[in-house]
């Protein structure tokens, strides 16, 4: 898992079946990549958050047939250092 | 499985249960740039070439069969390679 | 499995239901490994109490979700699995240089030969400077 900032929202007028009604978020990493990972916890601009990555954590928490290997698992209260 | 050479060792008394008084080697990762931890039940040589198991199947190394899925282990290698022709 | 250094802790009270209880710690790896997702850091799941400026190994992937208990689907990619106590090159290692995460070569490495990250990634906090909570 890895840690981000929440820096806004992705939305999509086509897109693939699976991502209907989906909450894509625009994840900066502490190296300045930027990502785009699947949100189901309700995080808003800002939020620095933990994101988990791979198939197999897809298919645990959005189900298999979502493409998009990123998921949010947490949103952080606080990190030491901050 | 994939191929590397072993450059060193690491120590480490305290691990997660069940792992105890395993041997934990450093290796190098052939014509990649990547260096792992893998477990070494073999006694592999500083320098061996070595052919090392990754992912879920790793843990069949230090115990084959169906009750091994606690095992906290990535890597390990399964062949002390003696030579291969290219 | 990779080496890495703890360098902090995470907090989180809104998360996946299987992060609950679980104690998070920010590890800068120690050696390049060729992450799916490179930033300099990865955060793992710490189950057996480890203190930040510690070395350690972490296990990464699916194994990592197992081991810490089936029954429950967990969005876990790694786990600390051990605490260091010495690390020791080989003289007999090739002539490959090591890759070491962020230029920062440990101790044990300081006579070792040495190449930057390729991209360069700066990532990842500083570490913790005081004692870190509990």
């Amino acid at each position: 898992m890895f840690l981000g900032t929440v820096r806004g929202a992705v939305w999509g007028a086509r897109h693939a079946a699976g991502l209907d009604g989906a909450k894509l978020l625009l994840v900066e990493t502490a190296a300045g990549h930027t990502i785009v990972a699947y949100d189901q916890l309700g995080a808003g601009p800002h939020d620095r958050v933990l994101v988990a990555h791979g198939s197999r954590v897809r298919d645990l928490t959005i189900g298999p047939t979502i493409p998009c290997k990123d998921v949010v698992v947490a949103i952080v209260d606080g990190t030491d250092p901050p | 499985m994939i191929r590397g050479r072993v450059i060193g060792s690491v120590w480490a008394t305290r691990k997660v249960a069940k792992l105890d008084g395993q041997r934990l080697v450093l290796v190098a990762v052939d014509r990649a740039d990547r260096v792992i931890v893998a477990y070494d039940t073999l006694d592999a040589r500083e320098g061996q070439t070595v052919l090392v198991a990754v992912g879920s199947g790793a843990r069949n190394v230090l115990k084959a069969g169906p009750d091994n899925r606690e095992l906290c282990c990535d890597a390990a290698i399964a062949v002390l390679v003696d030579g291969q022709e290219s | 499995m990779i080496l890495g250094r703890v360098i902090g802790e995470v907090w989180a009270t809104r998360k996946h239901a299987a992060l609950s209880g679980r104690k998070l710690v920010i590890v800068r790896p120690t050696l390049w490994y060729a992450p799916a997702v490179d930033c300099g850091h990865l955060v793992a799941v710490d189950s057996i109490g480890v203190d930040v400026g510690q070395e350690v190994v972490v296990c990464l992937g699916a194994p990592a979700r197992r081991s810490l208990g089936e029954g429950v689907n967990q969005p876990i990619e790694a786990a600390v699995m051990a605490i260091v106590d010495r690390v020791e090159l080989s003289a007999d290692r090739g002539q490959r240089p090591l890759t070491f995460v962020d230029g920062h070569a440990p101790n044990w490495a300081e006579n070792a030969e040495r190449e930057a990250v390729p991209n360069s990634v700066a990532g990842g906090p500083e570490p913790s400077q005081g004692s870190g909570q509990q």
